[in-house]
């Protein structure tokens, strides 16, 4: 799309964005280095782990995973958006907050509750039912990252949906077209971007996971390559594998911006979305809470309530981390330094795309996604490799390791800054400039305001990643530095459960402020459109 | 009038974090520009300074023994030797990863690992200086490397955990009877991923050949063995009725005991035939050749196993010391009398060859 009225001088953008790819691509040049000696014993090892199998289950999994959190965030987002549903304030905050319970925690107590003999299966000890089909393997996998990774669906459908122009179904039904016609054959085309854009972290996220499927035990291309390092000690074959799996994450991401069509997302008018037309449960309001309800109470309300009841015994026994408090801090400070070091990074990027879809902006941005499809080990093994030979000032320091989450959570950050740029009418922008003002002007008064929101919103979420992230930390931390999810994993290594779910509430707890911060940023937003 | 009071203090708050956001940015930048010029500056000055000047009072330690468990030994350790200890914890292979990648230049003095399986990749790489015998004499010859490149620090036994419920005299001999016994069908345990289980299927490589290994591996999965993520969850388990018996370490039934008292409903079963099914591994460390402190980490070393160091694990972790005159846990069954095999750990370094073959035989998928 040639943009009618651009920022003046995209090397502004280019450079910095251009200088953020390259070091963003350091994991895949160490993985070629660390990958190519090992190159010609990695066919025989390819057919030997039966490679083709273990691509195949990840796609099934991958595949299912983001049809079902596609199916949960368009239901529970058309239900939120387009009825009268009582409370919607409320579910609107609530339907999100799934995401900040980690994979690890989740796969646990999907464990405890609906394993073989599990506390589901006591409960139903008196109907006869002595041991439950064994939820481990596909069903448990797939059951617990659709329930931690729909709201990144939910959160970029929900403002879409809140974005589109109810001109569009008046028109369309004086067109003589049915609600469900129309809803297929208009809104819901234009929803395919924020779809696509929140099933691309969903799908990475997928590949990338290894807490839930080692727990769950299901094989996919994470899991063979922590098998490679962790029980083979084997680095090359190791970065073999992560070679393949970049290669994946490259096609996907290929096929991705194949199939951005050049459409325009914003709105023309500036008319209030206030005659939105509802519908009315009338009935139904019942049954329709009680559907949002059955999501959250898989997806947030057991994990939450089960956690707590392990937490509070661990408080009564006196098993609490030794610095809990130094070790919250120390959390808060990664997570809230990384949210501003990736904006920092790539925001740049995000600019440059949304802005100017040329075929390099294109390219810089999938460069960056990598990162988030590989496994969290891989990128920490690679700025070890980089930080212990080439920067030795800055290994074992805090900036590198907020480096380094940078690296594997900015497509976070770009995703939700992008498509509130694509959704500014650039003509807003040539008023401005028109009335007078300057580029960066018409930026900080124009631009800067419309997009608060998807910058909140990817800041809140590279938070909510960084203070659950483990991998990372462990390696790549300062020397006798912990976070509470280091502290997590501590004690659960030695089976101290309870000690366990005292930092797994805490990690909750402090994930949950961004969240309400974000929930009242996007309500203050939308009354902000209203005043254009 | 009030919402646009309230947008305004978000917009302020925005424009606060662009201004942090750029000068992040910024700093990054410089980053990339400092990555590149440290690559040209680097041999400058690596010829500047060519020997870091050793600072005695200092010691890295990287443990992939996790804090729970070494932790307030190091702590004691710190404070009876007045050394500045700054410890970096993680997963054994994990940290066994990152000492490989930070080569010459690893802060790392010394390396604690979980499993000689680590400490044999770092030997492989030649990684380990040769530590005095002063050191290694402390310890039974078949419980260090063979080139005295680490040392042992802790011993554990494989061993069967089974339920009370179970008669003694109905519990296998060996790891065979085990396997071959239909009435234990559906009720084994087992951790396939686990590193201790897979060390144990090395040492039955080592032992019984390849072929006699498979054989038992896949006599085991016509059991329709349970599958668990690691040890201790086998060790409820069993407490619970869920499985039978449980392929796993000796100690952390004692963790359990410790906790919950004799009515916990599980025991260990040291396998009266042996073989690799009582196989004793151990937790060990060597010492860095690029170590900056070494007089420090043999100084340590020579902590853990003292009298001192000894007791701790004993008392603490239930593992068994490895010294002469220090007693082993009163509940636990001596090491001399439990019938383990005489396997060099070198002869079970090849850990890729047993993922292999747990794959071939379908144990991992």
């Amino acid at each position: 799309m040639r943009n009618d009225v651009s920022i003046k001088t995209p090397r502004m953008l280019l450079i910095p964005a251009a200088s953020v790819v390259f070091l963003s691509l350091l994991p895949i040049a160490y993985l070629v280095i660390r990958g190519i000696s090992s190159f010609s014993d990695l066919i025989p090892l390819l057919l030997r782990i039966q490679v083709l199998f273990i691509m195949l289950k990840t796609a099934a999994l991958v595949i299912a995973v983001c049809f079902s959190c596609i199916v949960i965030a368009l239901i529970s987002c058309w239900i939120i958006t387009r009825t009268d549903l009582k409370l919607k304030s409320l579910w609107s905050a609530l339907m999100p907050l799934p995401l900040v319970i980690p994979s690890y925690v989740g796969a646990f107590i999907v464990i405890i509750i609906l394993g073989p003999k599990g506390v589901l299966q006591k409960a139903l000890e008196p109907l006869g039912v002595s041991r439950l089909p064994d939820i481990h393997g596909f069903e448990g996998a797939w059951l617990t990252l659709t329930f931690l990774c729909y709201p990144y669906i939910f959160l970029t459908l929900k403002s879409a949906m809140e974005k589109i122009d109810p001109a569009l179904q008046e028109i369309a039904q004086s067109n003589g077209y049915s609600y469900w016609k129309y809803f297929y054959k208009i809104e819901l085309p234009l929803l395919r971007p924020s779809i696509i854009s929140g099933s691309m972290l969903v799908i990475l996220y997928t590949l990338s996971d290894f807490g839930a499927v080692s727990i769950l035990r299901y094989q996919t291309f994470t899991w063979s390559i922590y098998l490679q390092y962790e029980a083979a000690f084997d680095r090359t074959l190791a970065a073999g594998l992560s070679l393949i799996l970049a290669f994946i994450v490259i096609s996907i991401l290929y096929l991705e911006s194949k199939t951005r069509k050049n459409i325009y997302y914003y709105r023309t008018n500036a008319k209030a979305s206030v005659s939105k037309p509802f519908f009315r449960l009338n009935k139904l309001q019942i049954p329709v809470a009680i559907l949002l309800g059955a999501i959250l109470l898989i997806g947030l309300i057991i994990p939450l309530v089960f956690l707590l009841y392990l937490a509070f015994q661990g408080f009564m026994s006196n098993q609490i981390p030794t610095n809990l408090f130094a070790l919250a801090l120390n959390s808060l400070m990664v997570s809230s330094l990384a949210a501003m070091a990736t904006l920092g990074a790539g925001g740049s990027i995000a600019l440059l795309t949304a802005k100017f879809k040329t075929r390099i902006a294109v390219f810089l941005e999938n460069t960056v996604y990598i990162g988030f499809g590989l496994p969290g080990i891989v990128v920490a093994l690679s700025l070890v490799f980089f930080g212990a030979n080439y920067l030795t000032i800055l290994y074992q320091t805090i900036p590198l390791l907020i480096f380094g989450y940078s690296i594997m959570f900015m497509p976070a950050l770009i995703g939700a800054f992008k498509s509130s740029l694509e959704s500014i009418n650039p003509r807003i922008e040539e008023s401005a400039k028109i009335l007078g003002e300057s580029n960066l002007g018409t930026f900080r008064r124009i631009v800067l305001p419309l997009t608060s929101p998807g910058i909140v919103y990817g800041m809140s979420l590279v938070f909510l990643l960084t203070i659950k992230e483990l991998p990372l930390t462990l390696i790549l931390g300062p020397l006798d530095f912990g976070t509470l999810a280091t502290a997590l994993w501590n004690a659960s290594e030695e089976a101290f459960f309870l000690e366990a779910a005292i930092s797994g509430v805490f990690i909750i707890l402090i994930s949950i402020i961004p969240m309400f911060g974000l929930r009242k940023l996007t309500n203050e937003s939308s009354l902000w459109t209203h005043y254009k | 009038m009030k919402n646009l009071m309230r947008i305004s203090i978000y917009m302020m708050i925005f424009i606060g974090l662009m201004v942090v956001g750029p000068s992040c940015s910024e700093s990054e930048t410089e980053e990339s520009t400092s990555t590149t010029s440290s690559t040209t500056s680097e041999t400058t000055q690596a010829t500047a300074a060519p020997t870091p000047e050793p600072e005695s009072n200092k010691l890295v330690i990287y443990s992939g023994r996790s804090e729970k468990l070494v932790g307030p030994i190091i702590e004691q350790f710190a404070l009876t030797s007045g050394i500045d200890v700054d410890v970096k914890y993680g997963k054994t292979a994990e940290i066994a990863a990152t000492i490989m990648e930070e080569g010459s230049n690893s802060p790392a003095d010394l390396f604690f690992a979980q499993d000689p399986g680590g400490l044999g990749v770092i030997e492989a790489n030649d990684m380990f200086i040769s530590l005095p015998d002063t050191i290694t004499g402390l310890v039974p010859d078949n419980r260090k490397s063979e080139m005295n490149k680490w040392v042992g620090i802790t011993g554990r036994a494989r061993t069967l955990v089974h339920n009370t419920g179970i008669d003694k005299g109905d519990l296998p001999n060996d790891l065979w009877e085990l396997v071959n016994d239909s009435r234990w069908k559906g009720k084994i345990g087992y951790a396939p991923t686990n590193g201790s289980f897979q060390a144990m299927v090395s040492g039955m490589r080592a032992e019984w050949g390849e072929e006699k290994t498979e054989e038992w591996l896949n006599a085991l999965l016509a059991q329709d063995p349970q599958i668990y993520p690691k040890n201790t969850p086998q060790v409820a388990a069993a407490a619970a009725g869920e499985i039978d018996i449980g392929l796993v370490n000796h100690y952390y039934l004692h963790r359990f005991l410790a906790d919950q008292g004799d009515a916990f409903e599980a025991r260990n079963h040291h396998l009266p035939a042996g073989g690799p099914g009582s196989i004793v591994l151990v937790a060990g460390a060597g010492v860095l050749k690029t170590a900056d402190n070494e007089d420090n980490a043999l100084l340590f070393l020579n902590y853990l196993l003292s009298t001192v160091g000894q007791q701790y694990f004993a008392a603490q972790t239930y593992e068994y010391p490895l010294i002469e005159g220090v007693k082993t846990q009163r509940i636990l069954t001596p090491l001399e009398e439990i019938n383990s095999p005489q396997i060099s750990y070198t002869k079970m370094n090849d850990l890729q060859g047993t993922i292999d073959l747990l794959t071939k035989v379908g144990a991992l998928q």
